[in-house]
């Protein structure tokens, strides 16, 4: 895993592809700031990530699976996320 | 020595703490003195269901000599705004006072965000500001600034480029969580 990068733990062609998209924007790869940036790139841009699944996902429990799977790539936290994502969903959705 | 023990000395300032924070209630004060909720960093954690609005101290606004900060409150706080005061009560810190507010470099996660959208009442901001939308067609840009987050900016870019709430709350959780 020490070759997994940054937040999201980007690795091979994904890592490959977030270090092309700071060049053209030159921006530091090493800000979380670029690192969150990409994120919402990838998601919206990029299908490999199941952007569109993840954004109509009818349930939290849904786009955290889909997150874990496709963004991140480990379920690991899954839990975690869920609750913190419920808690997120009720602090700002209206 | 005040009779609530609020303070550790009878020489205010031989003890205080300082503090950065930022605001996350600036209405409901029960004594109507304009007084504001604010969560310190380093002091109060970051998430509500660990210390709730409501249970973090209100905290006196210091107001130019002139103001009486009777009636409305006069401070122009706003949710999200960031702060520096002083704890009067030191380490038990449940005795703030705000000095001023700090300008915060705005990440390019909220530059497309309209003055209507950048006040987002009752909502809750940290070091991105109040609220924050990327652009609907393209990734997002930015002016440059430090490394943070806010998830209320997350979560309404995440609304304003077509996610649904629920994939709102995921990455938002998902990315707080990650640089908290």
């Amino acid at each position: 895993m020490s070759d997994r990068f940054g937040i999201f733990k980007l690795q091979g062609e994904r890592l490959r592809q977030f270090y092309e998209f700071c060049n053209e924007k030159s921006l530091s790869p090493d800000e979380e700031l670029t690192q969150i940036e990409y994120a919402f790139y990838e998601i919206m841009k990029n299908p490999s990530v199941e952007g569109n699944l993840f954004r109509k996902a009818s349930s939290i429990e849904e786009a955290a699976a889909l997150f874990h799977t496709y963004v991140l790539e480990d379920m690991t936290g899954y839990d975690r996320t869920v609750k913190l994502a419920y808690e997120f969903k009720n602090r700002y959705g209206s | 020595m005040s009779e609530l023990n609020l303070f550790e000395s009878e020489f205010y300032g031989d003890k205080i703490r300082w503090f950065i924070g930022i605001v996350e209630k600036v209405d409901g004060d029960p004594q109507t003195l304009g007084r504001v909720k604010v969560r310190a960093f380093g002091i109060h954690n970051a998430y509500i269901s660990e210390i709730a609005i409501d249970d973090l101290p209100w905290a006196t606004v210091m107001v130019p000599t002139g103001v009486s900060g009777t009636g409305q409150s006069p401070t122009g706080l706003q949710n999200g705004t960031m702060v520096f005061g002083v704890f009067l009560d030191g380490k038990h810190s449940q005795n703030p006072v705000v000095l001023g507010s700090l300008p915060k470099i705005e990440s390019g996660l909220v530059d497309n965000i309209t003055p209507q959208q950048k006040i987002k009442p009752g909502k809750v901001g940290t070091n991105l500001g109040a609220s924050g939308t990327l652009s609907n067609t393209t990734p997002p840009t930015r002016s440059g600034s430090s490394a943070g987050g806010s998830g209320d900016a997350l979560y309404s870019a995440g609304i304003n480029n077509g996610f649904g709430s629920d994939a709102a709350a995921v990455m938002t959780a998902s990315i707080m969580d990650r640089i908290s």
